[in-house]
């Protein structure tokens, strides 16, 4: 058996017993690649040359038997929204097409420091912007289940890598389901860890309020040793908390019993979910209570309003965000020749996509004179209204059991004709990012056209490991993990 | 909520991207639809809810005002599409 076939924790093991190099594994990981991800497209780059020196390094300190940790030597990638010294950093945008970073963000430096091979950067939406990785500026990235498909985004090319085995793992950024929703349509585990769990530091900001660093792995093992290397205070995000960081691998029990599990029933009536996927929720909600769990009804009132105030607060912090690619200091500019105003707009207008555009133009929109506090304050009240929510559902639930999607995987090009429609799939995964929760979607059931369907969980703030543990007892009673899809 | 392409226009320039035609004939309604969208907001009853920034609630951890690392200057500036070893060049600014 290949080694890319082997779930993160596996891979880890046997690097640990020796059975396996990181250069071997390393290699099965570049030639899976080079074989299989051009019907797929899931790397925008692929630093061989680094990922194999890396992996040497790691195989000389096992050598020394100074292995780093459980991710030593784990082939890893990483969405091309991380700034990473050295390789480019594209954010899948032309507007910093040959960007090269001249420092590690601290996400990656954490990864790094555990040893990690970082074989290189993956496909996503351009500036995180979409829900269906077709608004990468430079290729499409399919689905490794149907490359009819999308994969799902904006950290598309994220699950795909780690659903076809091109790597162990991967880390995305999850601002409005980024990581939980690719992950549903994947067939894999992902974290959107709580807000300030993981620093900002060095990844490209979308919505500084909203964005999260987190991680993919096949399972929700691989997703605990990823999160342990990334949690954790940063002294250049000043959002990132001085929590304690717990063992998150310990926490996988499988132990759920007496686990209060929140159904919120008026969302699934609302919502247009399709039998799908209101069947891999029944699967998840029974093998919770197969092992012990209770079920008990919360409601939030405000959440139907959730897609809205994030188009509001969302769109809003990107146009400042997005403000400071002017052509002057990062990637390509156009229309120099006309002036410094004729350089800022022609090089924004164009190589900035269309979606990029379009959220500018609406978060510019809401925080304009007269409108700033009829959308931009009005959004923020709400958003405090949807927070409150879930406090008072977490008095009387431990996490909640919802959708992630409407729908499996859609069509590429469904979609692409009608924004709004794309950005109201989004309703389940949304509310965890403006309450600032934790949220994991794990796979629960396979379509009957072989899609995989999630299902997600949303803990309280900063309750990652009982998150996880809940994750990892859905898993092992389902037990679809041994599915791989077929590659070309 | 509808746009026409003065307001188009006037929010490309606020946001300094130049839009093309077509990008001035679609974006009306375009812009329009989803705005139209998130104005349920205005039926929220809000009387008395505080904005919420971020989830953090609105608490930012500060650090001493010491210098820290900092990056190289030719490393910082040689992605520019301006550069040369003295700095990045721009247009001119000021007559």
């Amino acid at each position: 058996m290949s080694t890319t076939a082997l779930d993160l924790g596996a891979l880890s093991h046997s690097l640990g017993e020796k059975k396996v190099s990181s250069t071997e594994a390393t290699q099965a990981c570049l030639d899976a690649i080079a074989a299989h991800d051009g019907a797929i497209g899931s790397f925008l780059l692929v630093d061989a040359e680094g990922a194999l020196a890396q992996a040497a390094a790691s195989d000389a300190r096992r050598a020394k038997g100074e292995a780093l940790g459980p991710l030593d030597g784990v082939p890893i990638g990483l969405k091309d929204n991380f700034l990473t010294e050295g390789l480019t950093t594209t954010a899948a945008s032309k507007i910093l097409e040959g960007y090269v970073p001249p420092y590690d963000g601290t996400a990656v430096a954490c990864l790094k420091a555990a040893g990690a091979v970082l074989v290189g950067k993956l496909n996503c939406d351009e500036f995180a912007m979409g829900s269906s990785n077709e608004n990468s500026a430079f290729k499409p990235c399919a689905n490794p289940w149907s490359v009819a498909h999308s994969p799902g985004g904006s950290s598309g090319g994220s699950a795909a890598a780690v659903a076809a085995g091109f790597c162990a793992g991967a880390l995305g950024t999850d601002t409005g389901g980024s990581i939980r929703q690719p992950a549903s349509f994947c067939g894999v585990a992902g974290l959107k860890p709580s807000y300030g769990r993981v620093s900002r530091f060095g990844v490209v900001a979308f919505a500084s309020s909203l964005d999260q660093v987190g991680p993919f792995a096949r399972d929700v093992t691989g997703c605990a040793h990823l999160l342990q290397a990334l949690a954790g205070v940063c002294d250049r995000d000043a959002t990132s908390l001085e929590a304690p960081v717990p063992d998150y691998a310990a926490a996988l029990t499988g132990d759920v019993k007496g686990l209060k599990v929140g159904l919120c029933p008026e969302l699934l009536d609302e919502e247009g979910c399709s039998d799908e996927v209101r069947s891999a929720l029944e699967q998840a909600k029974d093998a919770l209570v197969a092992r012990g769990a209770e079920v008990v009804d919360v409601h939030l009132p405000h959440l139907h309003h959730a897609v809205a105030t994030y188009y509001i607060v969302a769109t809003a912090e990107a146009s400042s965000n997005l403000a400071r690619y002017d052509g002057v200091r990062f990637g390509p500019r156009r229309g120099e020749d006309g002036g410094l105003e004729s350089l800022y707009a022609t090089t924004r207008g164009e190589l900035f996509g269309d979606e990029v555009k379009r959220r500018i133009l609406l978060g510019t929109y809401v925080l304009s004179a007269g409108y700033c506090d009829a959308y931009y304050l009005r959004a923020q009240r709400v958003r405090a209204l949807i927070a409150q929510d879930f406090d008072k559902a977490y008095q009387q639930a431990d996490v909640l059991l919802t959708p992630v999607a409407p729908t499996p995987a859609f069509k590429l090009g469904e979609k692409t004709d009608d924004p709004l429609a794309m950005y109201l799939s989004d309703v389940f995964t949304i509310p965890a990012n403006l309450a600032g929760l934790c949220g994991l979607s794990v796979n629960a059931a396979f379509s009957d056209q072989a899609l995989p369907v999630g299902v997600q969980l949303m803990g309280r703030p900063l309750d990652e490991a009982q998150l996880l543990s809940a994750g990892f007892a859905v898993e092992q009673e389902l037990g679809l993990l041994d599915r791989r899809p077929a590659l070309d | 909520m509808q746009f026409d392409k003065a307001d188009i226009d006037k929010l490309g320039r606020l946001a300094r991207i130049k839009l093309s035609d077509e990008e001035r004939e679609r974006l009306p309604a375009e812009l329009g639809r989803i705005v139209s969208y998130v104005e349920q907001l205005q039926n929220v009853d809000v009387d008395g809810v505080e904005p919420m920034v971020h989830a953090g609630g609105g608490q930012l951890r500060l650090r001493a005002d010491e210098v820290l690392e900092p990056v190289a200057g030719q490393a910082a500036v040689r992605s520019s599409a301006g550069y040369t070893p003295e700095g990045m060049t721009v247009p001119k600014v000021v007559d």
